[in-house]
């Protein structure tokens, strides 16, 4: 039989009991999820395990989640639900999120591709970390649609069912996330953009 | 036209999302302002694109397992029925194959065939682990070598050793078979002797991990 590509077909398999059927949607899901929350909270450690969080969450929910939305919609609407607290939280303890970004994780993720001229190279790690930067200082509203529809690829209907509001107020985050972002862009000299 | 558009019909235009996209585009052409607008956002927005993934550690899936099976009341994982059963079955199976070079008699095979699925309220088998009903079975009918003479259950367990009982799902065939009529193609003392056997397989691990 070959693998289900119906991301619920292995949902109800989970339920039953089928580890391996779970383990595939951890698989099939993992790297965006924790994309999603490294662009929210800046610190891939943190990402991670927020991330490793929301599939345990949706481990837990198995026998009450619903095929009415496409699931990836709700694990997305979980981790954004467990980002959004962490964020709440660490700010009440006095650590910033958004500072958490460090040097050596900023070169973590930049572009790698040896094949790029070295000063090609070094101006596109160089605005990848202005942008990062400027991510981290939007709004944590503002910030999870630009990642969702940016970074994810998202359209705004689905975008919306995730955060739980209007298709219009999606559209205005977003260009609004966009001018903060590309003023942002401006005042650090990224005036090439 | 002469008013500019707003950013926000211009970033909505960008995603394929605007409320008129015919008129937005027709402004971009002949406003310099505005298209300089939509050119930055195409650009921050392919910058953002691009932005690298992290690498995901490789044992990631393993450690929401473990966190998973760590919450869990029994400590473990309860894992699918078919291998709480499978597994012990083909065990045994596998002592008994080898004790049969041992002694080397060939003995008609129970002429087995049979791929079953197991419906959910499949009377012959209603037993807790029937819930996973799409799991399949598979018997075959060409077991070479077998002791003699050899108890019904030991028949049974050669010949699911003998069709790797693990690799259930690659021999899955269109539509389903209904279990009751599986078994009835079977002799009838192999397939009662198949339904004790899983029963009671079912009995223990039932009990130890639920």
């Amino acid at each position: 039989m070959n693998a289900p590509n119906d991301d619920w077909e292995l949902v109800f398999r989970a339920r039953d009991g089928n580890m391996a059927a779970f383990a595939e949607l951890v698989r099939r899901y993992e790297r965006p999820i924790t994309h999603f929350c490294q662009r929210m909270l800046g610190s891939r450690q943190d990402a991670e395990d927020i991330a490793q969080d929301s599939f345990v969450r949706v481990f837990r929910y198995l026998d009450r989640l619903q095929p009415s939305a496409k699931f990836s919609t709700l694990l997305f609407g979980i981790a954004r639900n467990l980002t959004l607290n962490f964020i709440r939280d660490s700010s009440r303890r006095g650590r910033g999120v958004t500072q958490s970004l460090t040097t050596e994780e900023f070169q973590e993720i930049a572009v790698e591709d040896d094949l790029l001229r070295p000063d090609r190279k070094a101006r596109l790690n160089e605005i990848e970390a202005m942008i990062e930067q400027g991510l981290q200082l939007l709004s944590p509203d503002h910030r999870e649609v630009l990642v969702l529809r940016e970074i994810q690829g998202l359209d705004y209907n689905t975008i919306a069912d995730i955060v739980k509001c209007r298709k219009g107020t999606v559209k205005s985050r977003i260009a609004r996330a966009r001018e903060q972002l590309r003023q942002h862009m401006e005042q650090l000299g990224g005036e090439s953009l | 036209m002469n008013e500019h558009i707003q950013p926000e019909e211009i970033s909505a235009y960008l995603d394929g999302e605007a409320s008129n996209p015919g008129a937005v585009q027709k402004h971009l052409q002949t406003c310099m302002v505005c298209a300089r607008v939509h050119m930055q956002i195409a650009k921050l927005s392919a910058h953002l694109g691009a932005l690298s993934g992290p690498e995901v550690s490789h044992d990631f899936a393993a450690r929401v397992l473990a966190s998973i099976d760590a919450a869990t009341p029994s400590g473990r994982i309860a894992k699918a029925w078919w291998v709480r059963v499978a597994v012990p079955l083909a065990a045994a199976a596998g002592v008994l194959l080898a004790l049969s070079t041992l002694v080397p008699v060939r003995v008609d095979a129970p002429e087995l065939r049979i791929i079953a699925e197991v419906p959910a309220d499949d009377q012959a088998i209603k037993t807790p682990y029937a819930k996973a009903a799409d799991t399949t079975w598979l018997f075959a009918d060409d077991a070479e070598v077998q002791p003699e003479p050899v108890a019904e259950s030991e028949k049974v367990l050669m010949a699911l050793a003998d069709v790797h009982i693990f690799d259930h799902e690659a021999y899955r065939l269109e539509g389903d078979v209904d279990m009751q009529s599986a078994l009835g193609k079977m002799d009838e003392s192999t397939a009662e002797t198949l339904v004790v056997l899983l029963s009671d397989y079912a009995k223990e691990e039932v009990k130890a991990a639920w």
